[in-house]
């Protein structure tokens, strides 16, 4: 007897979603995630109730795990493994935050409350500080801040690898604080092009979908935050308990992004 | 110094499991170095950087494992943790199928889960009960209602429905039911037997029961209706549907039809049903000038050819004299309130009750008036946001301790159902509250106490302690109440 559980999609899945279903395969399933993989790169994630809301996720009402190497197909409205299991994508949420106007004059001090925030819960980064990298974004040299990511792509243990989380976070920040849109538009990006060889397929999704501005509802609430002043201790505590190191290297991500955006390149926490 | 680099193809395994499997790795004896993360190109190079082999063809969604170690032994060994670890990392799926989902969500979708069951339980907050009970019949389901507060309209439409599928609806607020030895809601464990009950009176089926156990007499079902079922909007439709059931039951040799009277209308109905069934019927209407619940069981004793029961009673106060005062009767169970108002208005005319037997004796709001009174704590009145007082015994608490300080007050009946589903220990709370009621000259306490020796609160040792505490205790509640109304005439 099949069964057809219904599911809510991210927005930045409905195209994939809604063209005629095509196979994918299970690259990894445990208790919260599934993760299938298409031909062309694509992840879903699939997520059950409490589950970790990726951007990429699709939330069932109850947990799935498959075995990996199954045979899945996507597309058509939903979800579909052979003929025992379904979802049906009933509605949908929006991953990328809504911030409104950001006060770029009070950002530096916001940011600096952040940096305060990761060096008292001790969550020190994987990754070094890319020095390079956020001075490029500073100056707005596209050139430069693309060759400084580069070796960031698939770097470090996780799943995700930890240079992936942070670029995640640099992503998210610039997208979002960044006062030239140009600049941090591009950059995303060109990285986006070049995470689908340089890193996992979760990852380069992960990547893809954070140059777009849409991102975890942890790292939405630091923005947010940041944006607004209010709630940044909450919001980062939240930030940190995701994964194992996924969160803190987010967070760094987003404080060094914000430098970035607000043209501060020299700050080494 | 040794090394080896292993590929995994195709691995996702959760980060923070990958985290924990490098760090035991890492601590093993022996191991200099490890890295377990995902082949990217950046890692691939970074294991060149440490002087470890390229692995050919792995791939970024593909797993590296990557070890140096003193040793051959401590690499082998190490590996060998490794992969039993990622084994249990990756889930617990088997190959080729696919994990069971989670819970159902609806009634309707448990049922395809489950074929072969006939039969659904609805125990939500009564505005959601119709939904669900219609889901069920929808799905093919017989169901009983244990929920409250369910309309009056809504309970005509479930019952059509069920007609019309062949099904039955047992309830609304149909608080207990025993289904081929099976308890529903509260219920009392009984052994076996020729007796089958059909119900519009949940604690009045349980007395029957529970004295029948005591007469040596078993049960084969208790089909529980509704309080309402035998009214003329409903028309009696589970009962007579119950009665064809249970006619159609080898196991049943005797059918017992337990209600408060019924219209002439419907209960010529019921009585042209019984006549109709093969199976002998007792037909139990209780009320104001007829026979109490105890006569019924008594009946039943005597259709089967059994001698005549002394129904227990224990007391650890011989001759507990009562002061002067009024009745004031606490109860859980609506029909055994009922009973003991209609046996007490026979000898001390109107008793006032917020389920009167005749409107005039209806209770005010406050339910604090003067003279004779009994409270139906399980009325849906006093049940909306709060357990059952057979599970919660709060407000029973609080009104004993207050007519303990009443000097108006001279008896207190009190009725303690045991089973499944009530309150694990009553006596636990009761029998303080007894004793310090009777201390000092306060009122004198009688107990109906409706359980079997199987009941996992122990009937025996729930009547000791009343007993103890002060209380007269009987089995049947009939003759509790016969016992409360001797002691306030008496004075």
């Amino acid at each position: 007897m099949p069964i057809t559980l219904p599911g809510a999609a991210s927005l930045a899945l409905l195209p994939l979603l809604e063209e005629p279903p095509r196979p994918a395969r299970v690259l990894g399933g445990w208790p919260g995630a599934a993760h299938l993989g298409t031909a062309s790169g694509e992840v879903v994630t699939v997520v059950g109730p409490g589950g970790l809301r990726l951007p990429n996720a699709v939330v069932v009402p109850s947990p799935w795990e498959p075995p990996a190497g199954g045979e899945v197909l996507v597309g058509g409205g939903g979800l579909a493994a052979g003929a025992s299991w379904r979802v049906r994508v009933v509605r949908t949420w929006d991953p990328a935050p809504r911030l409104g106007p950001v006060d770029a004059s009070r950002l530096p001090s916001r940011l600096e409350g952040l940096q305060a925030g990761l060096v008292a819960a001790g969550r020190h980064p994987w990754t070094s500080f890319p020095a390079s990298l956020v001075a490029a974004l500073a100056r707005r040299d596209l050139g430069g801040a693309v060759a400084a990511a580069q070796p960031l792509l698939g770097l470090g243990p996780g799943l995700t690898p930890a240079g992936d989380d942070m670029l995640v976070g640099m992503l998210a920040a610039v997208r979002h604080l960044a006062a030239d849109g140009d600049v941090a538009g591009a950059w995303g990006s060109e990285i986006a092009a070049r995470a689908g060889e340089g890193t996992t397929s979760l990852s380069a999704t992960l990547l893809r979908l954070a140059s777009r501005g849409q991102i975890l509802p942890q790292v939405g609430q630091v923005l947010q935050a940041l944006a607004t002043g209010s709630g940044l201790r909450r919001a980062l505590h939240g930030l940190l308990a995701v994964g194992h190191s996924s969160g803190p290297e987010m967070a760094w991500g987003l404080l060094w992004g914000g430098l970035a955006s607000v043209g501060r390149a020299g700050e080494v926490p | 110094m040794t090394s080896s680099v292993a590929v995994r193809r195709g691995t996702y395994v959760d980060s923070v499991r990958l985290m924990q499997v490098t760090r035991e790795a890492g601590r093993l004896p022996g191991i200099t170095a490890a890295l377990v993360a995902m082949a990217t190109p950046t890692n691939l190079e970074l294991l060149a950087a440490m002087g470890l082999a390229r692995p050919d063809g792995a791939g970024p969604d593909d797993l590296v494992v990557a070890l140096e170690a003193r040793d051959w032994e401590a690499l082998s060994r190490a590996f060998g943790v490794i992969e039993e670890a990622l084994a249990r990392a990756a889930g617990p799926g088997a190959p080729g199928g696919f994990a069971q989902p989670g819970p159902p969500r609806t009634v309707r979708s448990a049922a395809r889960r489950l074929p072969d069951a006939n039969l659904a339980l609805v125990s939500v907050p009564g505005q959601h009960a119709f939904t669900e009970a219609m889901d069920a019949l929808e799905a093919g389901l017989s169901v009983m209602v244990f929920s409250d507060n369910v309309s009056l309209e809504e309970e005509v439409t479930l019952k059509e429905e069920a007609e019309r599928r062949h099904l039955l609806v047992m309830g609304p607020d149909c608080g207990t039911a025993m289904i081929n030895g099976v308890g529903l809601g509260f219920a009392n464990v009984v052994r076996p037997g020729p007796v089958g009950l059909v119900a519009a009176s949940g604690t009045g089926s349980q007395q029957v029961v529970c004295l029948l156990e005591a007469a040596g007499i078993g049960t084969s079902h208790v089909i529980g209706v509704g309080g309402r079922d035998l009214s003329e909007p409903v028309g009696a439709r589970s009962c007579l549907r119950a009665l064809g059931l249970l006619d159609a039951d080898p196991a049943t040799q005797l059918i017992v039809v337990v209600s408060k009277p019924p219209s002439p209308e419907i209960a010529a109905q019921v009585r042209d049903a019984a006549t109709g069934c093969s199976t002998p019927t007792l037909l139990g209407f209780l009320g104001l000038g007829q026979p109490d619940l105890t006569s019924l069981a008594e009946q039943v004793v005597a259709h089967l050819g059994r001698p005549a029961p002394s129904w227990p009673r224990w007391s650890g106060e011989p001759g507990q004299q009562a002061r002067p005062g009024a009745l004031r009767g606490l109860f859980s169970g609506g029909s055994l309130c009922e009973e003991a108002t209609a046996i007490a208005a026979q000898a001390l005319g109107p008793i006032r009750s917020n389920v009167p037997l005749d409107p005039a004796w209806a209770l005010p709001d406050d339910l604090r008036p003067d003279g004779h009174v009994m409270i139906d704590f399980g009325d849906d009145r006093l049940t909306t946001g709060r357990p059952h007082p057979m599970i919660d015994p709060t407000l029973r608490r609080e009104r004993l301790a207050a007519e303990a300080a009443d000097p108006t007050c001279g008896v207190v009946l009190l009725d303690v159902v045991l089973g499944h589903g009530a309150d694990p220990d009553p006596a636990a709370w009761l029998a303080p509250a007894i004793a310090a009621a009777r201390a000092g000259g306060g009122p004198a306490v009688v107990v109906s106490l409706c359980g079997t020796p199987g009941d996992p609160q122990g009937l025996e040792a729930q009547a000791g302690q009343l007993a103890g505490a002060g209380a007269s205790v009987h089995l049947s509640n009939a003759e509790a109440a016969r016992q409360a109304v001797a002691l306030v005439r008496d004075r």
